[in-house]
């Protein structure tokens, strides 16, 4: 697999049934149907490194800090197969392509996310946030998984 | 088609209208115009890449490449030139347009130093300025990070004496 450039025509793929942020952004079934969906922008300029993984959805590298070579990473998805493989490209595309040395996220617990697959691609659990996300009529906690580039 | 079965070549100044044609060539993982990843960029970077000076190439008529030339001094005759093929185009393709550019360049105004660069891992680039027999000046070493890796360009030139 292999991530591609941003097009005017994938702008469908940027808003979706996904908490803000999320590193792995899975769609929610519980979404609200009037509950105004998430939405990312569109890539216009350099604050973002946004590429599109064909027939799944978007990443979104942002919080760039092209000096420290770090980014923040958020991917959401409108089809949830070959989450393994896209794993391993999202981290392979920021060390390689971008040449970044750190990649994190947020993930949050109460969703369930698969932090097995997270996992198998290098990702640890760094830290808690309490309460940092408000979901369901409450707040929930969050938590920081990051990648660190060992070559 | 003539027994060499090189197509007619044209050229225009980019504009809108070879938008999505443009666009197409950037899919190619190795559509180095300005840029050392060209199929991950973003639609606003490349049209960025694409200036007053670019013009698209085309083979009987279709889109296959771009070009730049820009000038490096004003009165020293040297310009630097940007030329990228698809990858479909063959070798004798690059050679061809790059003669033709050449002669079109040299027709109204005097060229005494033509500038090209290629990044050391850009293959075809390579193998074209070494097929044209263009100057080698050398390497400038760890420019650029390609695929985790770490790259320089090479430089080359052709040279033509000056008139005076």
């Amino acid at each position: 697999m292999r991530l591609r450039g941003y097009r005017r025509g994938d702008a469908h793929l940027l808003a979706g049934p996904w908490l803000p942020g999320e590193l792995l952004g899975l769609p929610m079934i519980d979404w609200p149907m009037l509950a105004e969906p998430t939405t990312v922008p569109a890539p216009t300029d350099p604050s973002q490194e946004l590429c599109i993984a064909s027939g799944l959805g978007f990443v979104r590298y942002t919080e760039l800090d092209w000096v420290h070579r770090r980014a923040r990473v958020e991917i959401g998805l409108h089809a949830l197969h070959s989450l393994d493989v896209l794993l391993k490209t999202v981290v392979a595309h920021g060390f390689l392509t971008l040449n970044l040395s750190r990649l994190y996220g947020w993930v949050t617990p109460v969703l369930d996310p698969p932090t097995g697959l997270l996992g198998d691609v290098g990702f640890q659990r760094e830290a808690t946030l309490p309460e940092s996300a408000w979901l369901d009529g409450r707040p929930v906690d969050r938590e920081i998984w990051g990648v660190v580039r060992n070559d | 088609m003539t027994t060499t079965e090189l197509p007619h070549w044209s050229s225009r100044p980019y504009s809108d209208a070879d938008r999505d044609a443009v666009l197409a060539l950037f899919t190619e993982a190795d559509f180095f115009f300005r840029t050392g990843d060209p199929d991950t960029r973003p639609e606003w970077e490349i049209l960025e890449l694409l200036d007053e000076d670019t013009h698209v190439l085309l083979a009987d008529g279709e889109v296959v490449g771009l070009y730049a030339v820009e000038s490096e001094a004003n009165n020293a005759c040297h310009y630097s030139m940007q030329l990228r093929l698809r990858a479909s185009a063959p070798l004798r393709w690059w050679l061809a347009a790059f003669e033709e550019l050449v002669r079109a360049n040299r027709w109204r105004r005097e060229v005494v130093r033509l500038a090209l660069r290629f990044d050391e891992f850009d293959d075809r680039g390579l193998a074209f300025a070494r097929a044209a027999g263009l100057r080698a000046e050398g390497t400038l070493a760890a420019v650029t990070v390609h695929d985790g890796s770490r790259y320089g360009y090479v430089s080359f030139a052709r040279i033509w004496e000056p008139i005076s």
